[in-house]
This record gives structure tokens, C-alpha cells and sequence, in this order.
């Protein structure tokens, strides 16, 4: 052939599918970071230059923590793939506007270091890594992470706190649609309701988001909330309450369905999801935290593996 | 970058238009002898060059008039020209030297013998109580199934005909695209979804037979039925095959080098580009375009370098994308993690045997891990593990 004389022309040799959708680690985080943008306006428009302080640090910590422990295990660093500034992110989220930055620091640090990196980095996490950094923050440091204790100088009233000390009728007295634009006091991104459902919706629509896991959740959480209203009205506020309050719509969407410590059959996603709801009624109506939201996804977490058992039949088989 | 379409109607038209006149074949053996014929040896259209030792699989045959320039064990080379006679006074072959066989006549296992030296395999065509003929396109962009059931139905006929008579099945069910009109003589025509992976034969065969096994059943595709209706046709050995490349289908001398028929069909391929023998979901990248097109190609596919993200060696991160997609319904992302630290045993667990191969799961994989690639290791290893453990049990015999 002609081409004998000269150098042969290299081609890519791999085994198929040749086609690849086009998602990427990398472009999935810059998604979900996009998504979050909306919440992270809304936290900086209740809260002002104190959310954006908690936001920065947090994210900053979480990827200089993530490079220095890439650097010590010895391995390629695996900071561009923004998985560390989306754990910044979600851990900001969780916090109060007015927490001190050594609290920031700290729960970063802990969320990448012991949530994740211990168990390899990213595709070795068992539980959701910004919820490890939270539940140690507020196991340790209990009047830094209480939104009610931090942040003064500000009208807000936080809902489950009311619920908690004051009894369903303080409750009730809270305007729905308030709730619902994140008038409310709490962590500083994940009361934003409605812009952190505008920031799923997103997700949904470019397919990055499997609304398995949310919607199941949300379902736990009304039908565990609706079972307690019924039971008595005079104790407990209505399910729509527990839907709107606390990080329940956050925990849904984005920590529940954090890929790695969550089921990946649909029926083990429901059961996940419900699971984590229902904990998450349970631990408000009888747990000593107001929000069972965190705790009640990491308890979930602990039973993917068990969730993960639940599988369909394979093709061909009897 | 524009997502790619998975529909099974490639909307190519036909009808299939005449390949490139090579200048030297490489006739590709797949376990077929290399003692048949010897370097230098002058060979004609429809000589046999290599026979196989299984009676069920089609020897090979020199598609042009040369000589033998090499034999290796992956190919027979021929060069074109005039061939001279390897010995005073023996006939020289010519462009047309071998006699027609009509193998309309014959029947069972004498069918089977002529068909082996026609170069065409019988091996799948065993008796059963259904016969499925896969009419759909096999993959996105491979437009030829949808080709051959519009503007050559005779020839498919012809081949049907022929594996009737080796299958005996009682009934013959055939699969078509929705909104195809293409029917078969003899043929109960069923609709299936006209999206990829539903090309795939066990899926077709579930669409068609209600059931998941492959029990009972024989499957054939247009493209043999077509490749045996232009060997009952013209009685000559097979030689050619059929191919989709761009968007023309061509009749291409087996052993054609890669480079020439991408070269008539107008398809570029620049270095770092894959180039593929097949479909984007299933086919084999080549390494160079100098191989040579065999017998049951259906597709050339050139995917540019530039089009996907590169694959990765990253951790899988458990997004069950794949598990979403699977027909199979298995957890592609365990299997291959399993598969990638050796644990073949709990591979197998996760009923790595039941993949089909579609391909789908590593097209949707966030990570672009190799998936299909790790679940075909694991395949390879657990065989040979069976094997290892049967030779071990015939020692202690």
C-alpha cells in the first residue's frame, strides 16, 4: 500500500459503545452547582455578606483540605473535578450565616477528610460527606450550628424551634407561603425552598436528576407528618409544615440522592426514600434535634448496602 | 456536541451500490487453516483458500483473480493481477474459473456440506420449533437491514428458504421496525420499537416469542439471509458482504482493505479517530484501515476523536445510570467493579452472564469507565476458570 513507505496513521483503538452521552464527573458537579446558585442568592438576600462568607470558606477549606489530602495519599489530585466545592457548597448550606469561621473550617475539613477521603474520595464515600462534617459539627459545637442562637440581628422565626419549645399553636401561627420563599430562620440555604426546587427543576430537565429518591422522600416525610396530624391536630402541625421547614427539600433533592451512598434500583430508591422521610418525622416529633433531616439521611445511608439487595430478576433467568 | 440518535431507522437508501475494485485482498481467517493454499499460488475468483476444520463454520475463498502474496494466521493476502499457472501445462485461472453449484436442489446434510464450501456457516441453524428473523437495522446508523427488506426481498427470500429447510421450524416469525411495511414470504411479521437496544437478538426474540431464553429458537439475521440468497442465486461462493458506510450500503469484496471502501464511500478518518468494523454501540475498533472486510461485517463507523469525552480509569461513583438503562436488568457499575479487582466469583453473583452486550450502560457511564469492556473480561476469566476447573476434574478421572 502507499502508506507502507511512510509512518501508519494511529487510530483509536477501544472496545465500544463507541458513542458516550457526553456526561461527565465534572460536568454533572458544575451542574449541581449551577442548580445551587439560586439558594446561595436567596441565603445572601436574608442574610447579606455573612452567608457569603460561610459559602467561600467553606468551599475554599473543602478543596485546599481535598488537595492536601490528595498530595498525602499520594495520588493525582482530584480537585477539578469540583466534587470538593459542591461538599463546600452543601455543608455552607447546612450552617447558620452567623457561624464562626473556625466552626466552617473545621466541619469542611471533617466533611472531606473523614466523609469522604478516609474511604478513597469519590466513589468509595459510604454516607453523604457534607452530612459526616454537619453531624460532627453539631454533636460537638451545639449552640454554634443552632440558627436560633447565632443569628440575632434579624426578624426571622425558626419554625422548628417554635414547634419544639413553643408548642404546634407558635407553629401554626407561621405563614405557609413564608415558609415556602424561605422566610424563615435556619441553615442559610437550606430553608430556600423555592429556589432550591427551582435549582432540582433544573437539574430534572437536563436529566441529571432522577426524581426517585425525592419524591419518595417528600412522601415519607407528608405521610409520616399526616399520620402524626391525624392521630392529634392539637400536638403536631399539618404534613405540609414538616415539608416546608428545616432542610427537608435540600435533603430530598440533593443529599439523599447523592449517588454514592444511595441505592441504585428504582424500587430500592423508593424504599431509600421513604425511609429516610419517615426517619425524618420520627426524630422531629421524639428526637432532641429539631431537623431530623441529616440525621435521618445518614441513617439511611447506613442501609443502602441492604437496600441495595432489593433487585430486580436478571433477563433469562427463572 | 449534538446528542446521538438512537432510532434503527437510518433512513439510508439503496439500493446497494458496487464496492471498490481492490488491489490486494486480505482475506481474514477465523480459525481456518493456514495449509490450504501456499504463498505465490495463482487464485481465482471463487478458489478455495482456506478451509476450516469445523463443519459447520464456511471456508474461505479468494474474491479476485492474483497471487498469493502471504499467509498469516489472521489472513490470506492476494494481490491483483494476472495469475500464471504455478506449474507447466495446469490451467491458469481466470476471472470466472469455478462452476456454479445449485445448492437449490440439495437438502439436510448435503445442504449443509455445500454451504460449508460455499463459505457460508450453518453452525446457528439447528432444528427448532421457532425461527426469528432479526429484520431490524442492528444498530443506530447502520441502515443495512432496513435495505436489503426493501429493494433485494427476493435474495433474502432465496436465503430463507435455504434456512427453512436446515431449521424445519414450524413457524417463522420475523422482526420489523414500527411503522416498516417489509414482510417475508411465509413470514408472521411483528412490530418492535424501532430504538436501539431493541436490535439486540435476545430482545428481538423476546418481542417476538413473549419469552426470555434462546431455547428452541433459531435466530437469523437479514444480512445472512441475504448473504446465502446471493450464494443460491449465483451458486458461487460467498465472497462479498454488505456494508453501511456514511450513508450508502456497499457490495464489498471480502478482504477489501478498511481504507478503500471508506475512500469510495467519502468517509474521512483522521488519526486519533476510532474506526470501527460494525455499529457506535457494539463494533470493533481496528487498528489499521489496511485490514480487510469479512463476511459478517454490516457497517463501517467512523467516530471522530473530538465527538464523546475520552474514557477514564475514575472510580465509579454509583449514579445507576446504567442500572436504568440496563435490558438486562443488572447492576452493570458492581459487576465491573468486581470485575476490576479480580472478585470474578461475586461478579458472577451480580449475574454478569446475563449481559448482552448492548453496549448501553457505557454510554450512559458518568465516569466513561470501560464498562462493556471490564464485563467482557470478567467473561473471559470466568470461562477460563470453568475450563481450568473441567481439565482439573478429567485429571483426577
Amino acid at each position: 500500500m502507499a502508506n507502507e513507505a511512510t509512518a501508519p496513521t494511529l487510530y483509536t483503538v477501544a472496545a465500544p459503545p463507541h458513542w458516550h452521552c457526553g456526561r461527565t464527573v465534572t460536568g454533572v458537579m458544575q451542574q449541581y452547582i449551577l442548580a445551587l446558585l439560586p439558594a446561595a442568592v436567596m441565603a445572601f438576600i436574608y442574610y447579606g455578606f455573612p452567608a457569603l462568607r460561610v459559602i467561600g470558606l467553606s468551599c475554599a477549606t473543602a478543596v485546599a483540605v481535598e488537595a492536601l489530602c490528595c498530595k498525602a495519599m499520594d495520588r493525582p489530585s482530584s480537585v477539578d473535578d469540583f466534587h470538593a466545592v459542591l461538599t463546600g457548597l452543601f455543608l455552607a448550606f447546612l450552617l447558620p450565616a452567623m457561624a464562626p469561621w473556625w466552626l466552617v473550617v473545621v466541619g469542611a475539613a471533617v466533611s472531606i477528610v473523614v466523609g469522604k477521603m478516609l474511604f478513597g474520595g469519590l466513589g468509595g464515600n459510604p454516607l453523604c460527606a457534607p452530612l459526616v462534617g454537619w453531624a460532627i459539627l453539631s454533636l460537638s459545637w451545639k449552640t454554634q450550628m443552632d440558627p436560633g442562637a447565632m443569628v440575632l440581628a434579624t426578624n426571622l422565626v425558626d419554625p422548628l424551634t417554635q414547634l419544639k419549645y413553643l408548642g404546634v399553636a407558635a407553629a401554626n401561627k407561621l405563614s405557609l407561603g413564608d415558609l415556602f420563599i424561605g422566610k424563615q430562620l435556619g441553615a442559610l440555604g437550606a430553608t430556600q425552598v423555592l429556589a432550591l426546587l427551582v435549582g432540582a427543576g433544573y437539574l430534572v430537565s437536563r436529566g441529571l436528576l432522577k426524581l426517585y429518591i425525592p419524591l419518595s422522600f417528600l412522601a415519607g416525610v407528608f405521610l409520616a407528618g399526616l399520620v402524626y396530624y391525624l392521630m392529634d391536630g392539637s400536638v403536631y402541625p399539618s404534613p405540609v409544615f414538616h415539608l416546608l421547614t428545616g432542610s427537608v427539600v435540600l435533603g430530598a433533592c440533593f443529599l439523599a440522592t447523592d449517588p454514592n451512598s444511595s441505592p441504585v434500583n428504582k424500587a430500592a430508591m423508593v424504599g431509600f426514600g421513604l425511609t429516610a422521610g419517615v426517619m425524618t418525622v420520627i426524630i422531629r416529633v421524639y428526637g432532641m434535634y429539631p431537623d431530623g433531616v441529616p440525621f435521618a439521611i445518614l441513617f439511611a445511608n447506613l442501609f443502602t448496602p441492604m437496600f441495595d439487595l432489593i433487585r430486580p430478576k436478571p433477563f433469562g433467568a427463572r | 456536541m449534538t446528542k446521538p440518535s438512537f432510532t434503527l431507522l437510518a433512513g439510508i437508501g439503496g439500493p446497494v451500490q458496487d464496492g471498490p475494485e481492490p488491489e490486494v485482498v486480505r482475506v481474514p481467517l477465523r480459525g481456518h487453516s493456514t495449509k490450504t493454499i501456499k504463498k505465490k499460488a495463482p487464485v481465482g475468483p471463487g478458489t478455495l483458500v482456506a478451509e476450516h476444520p469445523d463443519p459447520g463454520v464456511g471456508d474461505a475463498h479468494s474474491p479476485i483473480l492474483g497471487v498469493v502474496t502471504d499467509v498469516t494466521d489472521t489472513a490470506v493476502i492476494i494481490t491483483a493481477g494476472e495469475a500464471k499457472p504455478a506449474k507447466e501445462g495446469e490451467p491458469a485461472p481466470t476471472a470466472d474459473p469455478v462452476a456454479p453449484v445449485a445448492v437449490a436442489s440439495l437438502g439436510g446434510d448435503e445442504l449443509r456440506k455445500a454451504l460449508k464450501a460455499l463459505g457460508v456457516s450453518t453452525r446457528p441453524f439447528t432444528k427448532a420449533a421457532v425461527l426469528v428473523v432479526n429484520g431490524l437495522n442492528p444498530e443506530p446508523g447502520t441502515g443495512i437491514a432496513e435495505i436489503l427488506l426493501g429493494d433485494h426481498q427476493a435474495t433474502v427470500e432465496k436465503g430463507l428458504e435455504l434456512v427453512q429447510k436446515l431449521v424445519e421450524p414450524p413457524t417463522v416469525l420475523l422482526a420489523v421496525p414500527a411503522g416498516s411495511s417489509a414482510t417475508l414470504y411465509g413470514c408472521t411479521v411483528k412490530q418492535v420499537p424501532a430504538t436501539y437496544p431493541n436490535s439486540v437478538n435476545p430482545l428481538v426474540v423476546k418481542a417476538l416469542t413473549g419469552k426470555e431464553t434462546m431455547d428452541g429458537v433459531a435466530l437469523v439475521s437479514v444480512m445472512e439471509l441475504y448473504a446465502m440468497g446471493r450464494v443460491a442465486e449465483t451458486g458461487l461462493p460467498l465472497t462479498e458482504a454488505v456494508l453501511t458506510v456514511g450513508n450508502a450500503a456497499y457490495r464489498v469484496k471480502v478482504g477489501t482493505p478498511i481504507a478503500a471502501v471508506l475512500a469510495q464511500a467519502g468517509v474521512a478518518a483522521s488519526p486519533c479517530d476510532r474506526v470501527v468494523v460494525g455499529g457506535p454501540m457494539r463494533g470493533k475498533a481496528v487498528a489499521s484501515t489496511d485490514q480487510g472486510v469479512s463476511k459478517d461485517d454490516y457497517a463501517l463507523t467512523v467516530v471522530p476523536e473530538a465527538a464523546f469525552p475520552p474514557v477514564t480509569d475514575l472510580p465509579c461513583i454509583n449514579c445507576g445510570e446504567c442500572v436504568l438503562v440496563c435490558p438486562s436488568r443488572i447492576m452493570p457499575g458492581f459487576v465491573t467493579r468486581y470485575v476490576e479487582f479480580k472478585m470474578y466469583d461475586k461478579a458472577k453473583e451480580f449475574h454478569l452472564e446475563s449481559c448482552m452486550e448492548c453496549g448501553m450502560c457505557g454510554y450512559v457511564c458518568t465516569a466513561r469507565r470501560p464498562l462493556l469492556q471490564y464485563i467482557r473480561l470478567g467473561k473471559k476469566n470466568l470461562d477460563l476458570q470453568a475450563s481450568a476447573l473441567t481439565s482439573c476434574r478429567l485429571q483426577g478421572e
